[in-house]
Parts: structure tokens; C-alpha cells; sequence
């Protein structure tokens, strides 16, 4: 197949339909029907993504800028890789090498990478809320890439997207079982979200320590034995101990925290037949997810770094226009 | 003769009981009279000022601003704050102690003193640090800190956590009659929290100062206040468990007030959503149920 048929198949596919929202900041920025139809477009660019010519013009001429004040592998790599897929004009930016090292603030530099006329910023950030406030001060659409303990919702897209494929359709009902970390993870705090769009049962095992509070507010079950969360779990999502934000000071020592919470075949046998074995990376292995479970076909990680790819490819894809329409309060004052 | 009126008023104050409509009538800087239809009989030669669907009341008292300066003039100077403060009522207010340098000597003490002489527009009080550059560990010059004016003692914004140390500073301030503000807050438990612990900061992904870092506080420095026995101030009191603790700890008739900011009482986390920086304050706004017990610890 040549390249410029795939790109006339995906804009017929798409049919001038689009996402209401202009950024994408937290996963309830997403109506389910829009999350399906990102979905629907996904599927249709895992061909092209694997393979010989992986090039197309649909943002061509466009600009994103990856403004990661964080380290990352798979998020950054697939964001840039999927910019470039599309045509798109590229740039990194972190933290240690921009003017913020120089003590510019975070205002200043989004007024600066506005002036740039982005037309996509990707954001990752150790404090929860810098993407929402990037979004309010740039005219370009803002993803958040990652923000503090609070959220990172292409993650939960491409989880979404790998238990759908490989899970069920329909996961309504299906019991997913989060292990670990919740406490700093955004990963969790898109997952939750998302799981509860699609009506899955969450359950939660971890110590206490490491737990936030008031998760009834979504619907999320606490079982503090993991032999007795993992029965009858279809998904079983390990999140990494986060030492970078001190989580070790939460468990008496990884020795402890790996007997006691570590995803391995011994438990995954109390688990439904068919269960699966996922986590955001990157893993720590021996510590938050066992080799004897990692090089098996249980473990659906490598394929939820490609699903990272399509998902990201297509949300890139239909943000890529927004920046024209998307409307920002008036931050000059008159003088 | 220097005289002023001021007519149509509603004259609301609470220590004389009145709440009514009333004119007002000031002599040479004095309250003359109050009474009704004060203009027919004593408006002659008076600056009338009309106080029409407005509230005439004694100038409010602020136990607790901040006048930054010396150090934080971007912030805040002497000159802004006492006319922020005369623009909504309020005539008195004292100054917390955490400049820079802190005020813990008696240089600090006059240099805000003689600046407020010059600049301000209110009364202005200051408090005196209780320990050396507010660090907690040795007492600061109290006795000295007096002489010069100040009114009252506190390490606002990082009380000491070392109970040994106060319970010194509060027998020593007993000694020579100097009440102590407190910041009531166990750093452990503060564990550099942005916003309450509760529904919205795991929503958000925030990290909660949990109401137990002010209920801890508040108990153990009330045990201490009953051992000593000397006036105490539990300022911005923002927890459930700190008026209920204060409340038994009054019964038990401990020298103890408390304080409540107005935004404490009126807002609550749900004020963050979503990241708005202006409801981050410390102490935290907290739960609903948190406010409507400083709404019953007030009435």
C-alpha cells in the first residue's frame, strides 16, 4: 500500500468527525464515544505503524514541541516518533536544558513557546496541575504527558486500548486489579477514570501507606492481601514503586515490599485462567513484576508500548487543528 | 471644634449590643452621641458623611497580618498593608513576627515600630519571635522584645515542635506577661502537603496536609498550657479536632483563645478544583464538615 492511499483511508474512516475538547489534561476530558472513535482509528494505523513507510502528510507543516521536565522512554519516544509519522516538525524540549534552569518562570516559558506558534505541547511534569496551567496560558493544545501524582491520560488510552484488544470488547463488568503504588501514580489516577467509563470492577492492594484516601469515590474496593485480591482478577496492572518520589520511606524495605506485593506465577495462578499481567513501566523487575512472569505471554507489556504508538499517533492527528479554535482568556492588560 | 457626623448608618456593635439604624456623632476624634435624626440638631458645622446601606461599626482588630517588611517588600510594606486594612474597617492589627530578618530582637521590634509611626494609617502591634531566628531550639530575647513593644510572642508559620523547648518559652513568656500565638501544626505530619487531605486532594493528585497534623498540635500544646498555666492563642484554627479540643480545654477554664480566618469558615477545598492556586492557603481550607464546626465553634 502506498502512503498516500492510507492517508485517504483514515480520512474517510474519520468522516469530519473530531473531540470536542482542545486539550487533552485529565481523561474525563473524554466523552466513551470519543475514547471508542480514537479507537476505531487506532486499529486502522497498527498496519501502517508496522510497516516498510511510515510516512504521511497529515500534519505536515505543523509544530510539536515535547516539553518533558521529566525523564521518560516510552512516552516521549512514542509522541516524537508518531510527530514525525505524521509529518509533523518535532522538538524536545526538558527542563535542564531550558530557560527554567535559569530561574524563568513556567508562565514566561509558555508565553515564549506560544510565540512559537506550536501547534501541540506535549507536557510532563513532576507537579500536578502544570499541564492545566500551561493550557490556560498557550494557544496550542496541550497533552498532558504525566503531571505530579495526578494524571497521564494517553497512558489510560493505550490501556484501554491493549485490555480491549487483547482482554475483551467489551470490559464492562471485568475485574481489574491494581497492585502497588497507587498513592503517587497518575498512571492510576487516568486508569481509575477510565475503568470507570467502562464499568470494570477496580480493586486496590497495597499497604496502607502507599493508598489514597476516599477512593469510594470511585467505586474502588481496598484489599490489603494480595492472594485475596488476585482471585478471579481479569487484569492484574502492577504500578512501579515510585522511589524518585521517596515511596520507599512507605515500606519497611524492598525486600519486604517484593515479598509481599510482587506480581509473579505463583500468584497469577489464583487468577482467572486467561488473566493478563500489565504495568506502565518501566518495570523493576524482581520487585514489582517477576521475570518467570515477564517473558511470558501473560505479561501484555511490549504490547502496550505499541498501543502507546497508535493511540498517541491518532490523538496527535486530531488535535493537530485545534490551536485555530481553541480560545484562551486575555492575559495582557491595556495599557 | 473638629466634628464629625455620620448619618443613615446601620450601627452594628456587638460588646454595647446595637443593631440598629443610627447616626453617629464624633467630637475632636471621640464618640459624642448615637441616636436618631442627629442632623436636625448637632449637623451644623459637621462633615456630614453619608452612610447610606452601609454598616458603621468600631474598627475591627486583626490579631493576625502580615507586614513583610523588613525583607518581603515585594510582597507587602507597612505603607500597603495598613491601607489595605483601613479600606475594609480594620484599625488594629499585629504584626506576625516571620520577616526577614525574623523579628526576634528588639532591633527588628523598633525598626517595624518607628517605620509604622511614619507610614501607617492604623495601630499597628507587633509579636516577637519565641525562639532564636525562629528556629525552635533557644529562646529569643522576650523580656528585651517587650521593653521595645512588642505585644505578643509566636514562631508563626513553623511553631516549635520540640515540646521540651516549649514549655521553656512558656513559662519564661508567663514570667514576664507575654501571651503566645501559635501556628499549631506537627511539621511530621505536614510532611510538605499542598492542600486538606481529603476527597480533593486524592482527585487531584496532591499531597494532603491531613487534618491530625493540626488535631496533634492543638492536643499536646493544650496539655502543656494546662501544666504552665498562662494565656494562649490558637490562631487560624481550621480542624474539627482543634475546636473540640479547644472547647473542652475552656470548660476546663485554661487561658486559652482561638481564631478562625474568615475563609476558613466559608470555603472549602472544593475551592481548589481545578489547581487554582488562590485557595492554596496554610492551614489548608478543609472539609465541609470541617467548616461547619468552626461555624458552631464561633457562635
Amino acid at each position: 500500500m502506498v502512503t498516500g492511499d492510507f492517508e485517504k483511508e483514515l480520512i474517510s474512516l474519520r468522516k469530519n468527525r473530531g473531540l470536542r475538547c482542545t486539550d487533552l489534561l485529565s481523561f474525563e476530558d473524554l466523552e466513551k464515544k470519543e475514547v471508542e472513535f480514537i479507537f476505531e482509528l487506532a486499529k486502522k494505523t497498527e498496519g501502517f505503524l508496522k510497516g516498510k513507510m511510515k510516512k504521511v502528510s497529515l500534519l505536515k507543516g505543523k509544530t510539536i514541541l515535547n516539553f518533558f521536565m521529566e525523564s521518560s522512554t516510552r512516552t516521549r519516544t512514542s509522541f516524537e516518533l508518531a510527530g514525525k509519522n505524521l509529518g509533523a516538525d518535532t522538538i524536545n524540549i526538558s527542563s535542564s536544558d531550558s530557560a527554567l534552569q535559569k530561574g524563568e518562570t513556567l508562565l514566561d516559558t509558555a508565553i515564549t513557546l506560544d510565540q512559537l506558534q506550536a501547534d501541540i505541547i506535549v507536557m510532563r511534569s513532576g507537579f500536578s496541575g502544570a499541564a492545566n496551567f500551561l493550557s490556560k496560558n498557550v494557544k496550542a493544545s496541550v497533552i498532558n504527558a504525566g503531571d505530579g501524582w495526578n494524571e497521564h491520560p494517553t497512558q489510560a488510552l493505550l490501556d484501554l486500548y491493549t485490555m480491549k484488544k487483547f482482554v475483551s470488547s467489551n470490559l464492562k463488568g471485568k475485574k481489574l486489579v491494581v497492585v502497588g503504588d497507587v498513592l503517587h501514580s497518575r498512571v492510576f489516577g487516568s486508569l481509575v477514570r477510565a475503568a470507570k467509563m467502562f464499568e470494570m470492577k477496580v480493586i486496590v492492594s497495597a499497604p496502607l501507606t502507599l493508598i489514597r484516601p476516599f477512593m469510594d469515590q470511585w467505586n474502588v474496593v481496598y484489599v490489603s492481601n494480595i492472594e485475596d485480591a488476585l482471585k478471579d482478577a481479569d487484569i492484574v496492572y502492577a504500578l512501579r514503586l515510585q522511589t524518585e518520589r521517596a515511596a520507599n520511606a512507605y515500606v519497611p524495605s524492598l525486600r519486604e515490599y517484593s515479598k509481599t506485593y510482587i506480581v509473579n506465577a505463583k500468584r497469577m495462578a489464583l487468577a482467572n485462567k486467561n488473566a493478563v499481567v500489565m504495568h506502565p513501566g518501566p518495570v523493576i523487575r524482581e520487585l514489582d513484576v517477576h521475570t518467570n512472569i515477564l517473558e511470558t505471554d501473560v505479561s501484555l507489556i511490549p504490547e502496550q508500548v505499541f498501543s502507546g504508538y497508535c493511540v498517541r499517533f491518532v490523538l496527535l492527528w486530531l488535535l493537530g487543528e485545534k490551536r485555530k479554535v481553541k480560545k484562551v482568556e486575555e492575559r495582557q492588560i491595556k495599557v | 471644634m473638629d466634628k464629625i457626623l455620620i448619618i443613615n448608618g446601620r450601627v452594628i456593635d456587638p460588646v454595647n449590643k446595637i443593631n440598629k439604624d443610627l447616626d453617629v456623632l464624633i467630637e475632636n476624634g471621640k464618640i459624642k452621641k448615637i441616636g436618631k435624626n442627629l442632623l436636625k440638631t448637632d449637623g451644623g458645622h459637621a462633615q456630614i458623611i453619608d452612610a447610606k446601606k452601609k454598616i458603621v461599626s468600631p474598627g475591627f482588630v486583626d490579631v493576625h497580618v502580615h507586614l513583610r517588611e523588613p525583607g518581603r517588600e515585594d510582597k507587602e510594606t507597612i505603607h500597603t498593608a495598613s491601607r489595605a486594612a483601613a479600606k475594609g474597617g480594620i484599625t488594629s492589627v499585629v504584626g506576625m513576627p516571620n520577616t526577614t530578618p525574623v523579628a526576634d530582637n528588639q532591633t527588628v521590634i523598633e525598626y517595624v515600630l518607628s517605620k509604622a509611626k511614619k507610614e501607617s494609617l492604623i495601630n499597628i502591634f507587633v509579636c516577637g519571635t519565641i525562639t532564636k531566628g525562629q528556629k525552635g531550639e533557644e529562646l529569643a530575647e522576650i523580656w528585651e522584645m517587650k521593653k521595645t513593644g512588642a505585644v505578643a510572642l509566636s514562631d508563626d508559620g513553623s511553631d516549635i515542635q520540640n515540646l521540651d523547648v516549649y514549655r521553656k518559652a512558656m513559662q519564661y513568656a508567663k514570667t514576664y506577661e507575654m501571651p503566645i500565638i501559635s501556628h499549631t501544626e506537627d511539621e511530621n505530619l505536614f510532611h510538605g502537603g499542598q492542600i486538606h487531605e481529603g476527597k480533593i486532594s486524592s482527585k487531584l493528585g496532591l499531597q494532603g496536609i491531613p487534618a491530625c497534623a493540626e488535631d496533634a498540635a492543638t492536643a499536646r500544646l493544650i496539655t502543656l498550657v494546662e501544666d504552665v498555666d498562662l494565656p494562649f492563642h490558637f490562631s487560624h484554627v481550621s480542624t474539627k479536632g482543634s475546636v473540640d479540643l479547644i472547647r473542652m480545654a475552656r470548660k476546663k477554664k485554661l487561658k486559652i483563645t482561638a481564631d478562625c480566618t474568615p475563609h476558613h469558615f466559608s470555603l472549602t477545598d472544593e475551592s481548589v478544583k481545578v489547581f487554582d492556586t488562590a485557595a492554596k492557603v496554610n492551614p489548608p481550607l478543609r472539609s465541609e464538615d470541617h467548616r461547619q464546626a468552626l461555624l458552631q465553634g464561633l457562635l
